[in-house]
């Protein structure tokens, strides 16, 4: 990830109101350097959840500032058993009062469970986790958004030389998680995208579920697929601009979608979010617009939960986890004024 | 509890987590049969959890094909 005038704009929003995120992976290396940049720059407040002892001595080690950090022992009893408690009480939980102890044992679900408790705002890993444990541990602990039947990615495209209607910026998903989604899934990635590409760039989305077909051009199963979507979209989310099936043209190009397009749509020509009918045509289609348009990428962000978990990549260094705790800052920011 | 009791209760707890008619599930019931999600997995987990004291991962159950399998799992670990 570049740093660029959106990362640029997103880092003075998270500084005006700091989140608590909770760091389930400081007793590493990179990910406990980029804490240190995280809490010295003031873009949110770090909380480092595991062996509070190691955490510190960790800390020092690489020079960060322990007096700008929480610690959260995942031995500290009176402290679990609040958690317990309050964790329990939710209508959410699922588990025993016994299975969440097991499952405070391990930072990533301890600061999953602090995250759906309202401890923290946003739970970050991944530089240590694969991204299904990330998944499955939020889907166990935080759930998903209300409507919404699956996780999944969105991430936004900065394409030079393009001029879409949001400029050279557009938004995908997904990329990342969900295979061959059905048509509720489907449904629920672009439901997912719009909210998340709204609370970053604050843009009204305009999303285009895409297709080999525009407007029936096309017929079979991987349309009808789409064009369901598309209704279940328009039915659980009435408020969000969501249509298809189009192309990828008619999506994104005034002048093929006049040509294209003979119905009403305010999405068709004018898409600032697109969404892909499946991880084969997402993973492709990212890789293409990459290496033949030269372009960079916010993301994969991962969406679909109650709360805010962001997953990093496991080689990112430094400045790529600071614009990840970045984004998913304003993203919690965003979640918790729609409340 | 013997095996039979067993399969009959991992029975149950799948038919609830799957939303699907418990008597028709058996041993030889296949997780492609049951059609579910992750979700599906994490509910049915949770509750042998919460039921039996047995921990099973959602990564084991994803490679297991029958219901028979997870039956032998959880069997295996409230003999130890």
């Amino acid at each position: 990830m570049e740093d660029t005038s959106l990362l640029d704009a997103l880092r003075e929003r998270a500084k005006a109101d700091p989140q608590r995120v909770a760091f389930a992976e400081a007793d590493d290396d990179t990910m406990m350097d980029a804490v240190g940049a995280v809490a010295a720059e003031g873009v949110a407040t770090c909380v480092l959840v595991g062996h509070a002892d190691e955490l510190r001595a960790k800390a020092r080690e690489r020079g960060v500032d322990e007096s700008l950090l929480e610690f959260v022992d995942l031995d500290d009893e009176a402290a679990n058993d609040d958690l317990v408690a309050r964790f329990s009480a939710l209508p959410t939980c699922i588990y025993s009062e016994k299975a969440i102890r097991r499952r405070l044992k391990k930072p990533l679900e301890h600061s999953l469970i602090m995250e759906a408790v309202g401890d923290v705002d946003i739970t970050f890993a991944g530089i240590s986790s694969s991204t299904g444990d990330v998944i499955l541990g939020a889907q166990m602990l935080i759930g998903l958004a209300d409507g919404i039947d699956t996780p999944s990615s969105v991430g936004i495209f900065e394409i030079p030389g393009w001029e879409g209607s949001e400029g050279n910026m557009l938004g995908f998903g997904d990329s990342a998680v969900c295979q061959d989604p059905t048509p509720e899934q489907l449904a629920s990635i672009a439901i997912s995208a719009c909210d998340t590409v709204a609370a970053l760039t604050g843009w009204e989305p305009r999303c285009a579920l895409l297709s080999f077909s525009t407007c029936g051009s096309g017929d079979g199963p991987l349309v009808e697929k789409v064009v369901k979507a598309r209704e279940i979209a328009n039915e659980r989310r009435p408020d969000l601009a969501i249509d298809g099936e189009f192309q990828l043209d008619s999506a994104v190009s005034e002048r093929t979608a006049s040509r294209k397009v003979k119905r009403e749509s305010a999405v068709a020509g004018r898409a600032n979010i697109v969404i892909w009918p499946d991880l084969n045509v997402g993973n492709i289609g990212v890789k293409l617009v990459q290496q033949f348009a030269h372009a960079d990428a916010y993301g994969p962000m991962l969406q679909g939960f109650r709360k805010i978990v962001c997953d990093c990549s496991r080689s990112a260094g430094v400045s790529e986890i600071e614009g990840n705790v970045v984004m998913s800052c304003v993203r919690a920011q965003a979640l918790k004024a729609g409340e | 509890m013997t095996k039979e009791e067993l399969t009959q209760k991992i029975a149950e707890y799948t038919g609830v987590a799957y939303k699907t008619d418990a008597s028709a599930i058996t041993a030889d019931t296949t997780f492609d049969d049951l059609d579910g999600g992750s979700m599906n997995m994490i509910a049915l987990t949770s509750t042998i959890e919460n039921e039996l004291d047995v921990e099973v991962t959602i990564h084991e159950i994803m490679k297991m094909k029958t219901v028979g399998e997870l039956v032998d799992r959880v069997e295996q670990e409230l003999d130890e």
